[in-house]
């Protein structure tokens, strides 16, 4: 009996294990955080090629959508995230959000296109104004300009 | 009535004291109702905004329509660029709403061809007389040929931006709120056929019970 139950515990305890670090690798986008401590315990810098200290802040995943207003974190939930090429080769991105609320809400969107090497290959896009019903789904979409795209944000603000 | 020499006096001293009060409110004008000035993102909505087109409708819609165009293959994947004109000759303003339409078309054209990258090729329709009158300069021999050479004549379109700004207006008499649906149609038409090879809607409805005025 003890034999039979070995291979069960270890299977069970693979699956606990693997859901958990699936919870913690696809949890939600959260609201950037920055945490200012670290720059003031390092006081006034000099000139450097690397600018940013490790640990002040959330890193921000790319290929994604950012929420980067509080008021709306817990209202509008972002369901997924599509990209693909256009017949010209320009990159177009999809985002389709939910309404969380029972209310109609508007937000503004933007995309930023990045090039394989994560520099900027075109300007941000314009604020895009984006309605969404209550409890329902709205999509948003944006087309990059140029063709060498490697990575795209996606930004969702309040809408004023 | 009769006025003797102590009422003239107190008349006096009556005026110089209301003209010294006038003078000093006067110069301790308070000035504070006064709004200093705001620097603002023109892609988001102003301090001053009504139900009309905006800064921020301007560069969404330009922004939106440019990225449309740069996806159509007829516009941008062409084996020889197109020849394109984008000004506001044939893009009417039949709205309610005063505005400039070069305001739209000029953001279009200059970001459409930055963004191009001789993906199209422009023709600034607009500048024709200038460039008339420098091709007329080297051909009577005042000037000489520049480094480019010459061409027969100046380029033609193969396309050319046509489009509508329209307006439905309503308001609430008891309330005094004004609402209003624009709609922007942009279309390229082609200049030989006549057929449109793209075409593009923005949609906007607004409504506000502000005194905001467009001029």
């Amino acid at each position: 009996m003890k034999k039979l139950l070995k291979p069960f515990v270890v299977a069970v305890s693979a699956v606990l294990a693997s859901s958990v670090m699936m919870t913690g690798s696809a949890s939600a986008q959260k609201v950037v955080k920055c945490d200012f401590r670290g720059f003031k315990r390092l006081g006034p810098s000099g000139p450097a090629i690397v600018s940013g200290v490790p640990g002040t802040m959330t890193p921000i995943a790319l290929n994604s959508i950012q929420i980067i207003d509080k008021n709306i974190a817990k209202k509008i939930l972002p369901q997924a995230v599509f990209a693909r090429r256009t017949d010209t080769g320009t990159l177009e991105v999809m985002a389709r959000l939910i309404n969380c609320t029972d209310y109609p809400q508007e937000v503004l969107v933007r995309t930023s296109f990045l090039d394989p090497d994560q520099f900027p290959a075109e300007p941000e896009t314009a604020w895009q104004r984006v309605f969404l019903q209550p409890k329902s789904t709205a999509v948003y979409s944006e087309m990059s300009t140029s063709m060498d795209i490697g990575y795209y944000l996606i930004e969702v603000d309040e809408g004023e | 009535m009769t006025f003797n020499r102590a009422s003239w006096k107190r008349v006096t001293q009556c005026a110089c004291a209301s003209t010294i009060a006038l003078l000093l409110a006067a110069c301790g004008t308070d000035n504070s109702p006064g709004v200093s000035t705001i620097n603002q993102d023109p892609g988001r909505q102003g301090a001053v905004a009504g139900v009309g087109i905006e800064s921020n409708d301007i560069q969404s819609m330009t922004d939106r329509m440019m990225r449309d165009m740069l996806a159509n293959p007829m516009l941008a994947n062409a084996a020889n660029p197109p020849q394109v004109i984008v000004d506001s000759e044939f893009f009417m303003n039949d709205s309610t709403q005063r505005i400039n339409k070069d305001l739209i078309t000029n953001r279009l054209r200059v970001n459409l061809n930055r963004a191009s990258q001789g993906r199209m090729v422009f023709v600034g329709r607009n500048y024709s007389n200038m460039v008339q009158h420098e091709r007329n300069l080297k051909r009577d021999g005042v000037v000489d040929t520049g480094t480019r050479g010459m061409t027969a004549a100046q380029a033609g379109g193969d396309y050319r931006l046509g489009g509508t700004i329209a307006s439905a207006d309503s308001r609430d008499a008891r309330t005094g709120m004004v609402q209003r649906y624009t709609q922007i149609t942009f279309e390229m038409v082609d200049l030989e056929r006549g057929v449109i090879v793209w075409s593009g809607m923005y949609e906007l409805s607004k409504a506000a019970a502000d005194d905001v005025v467009y001029r």
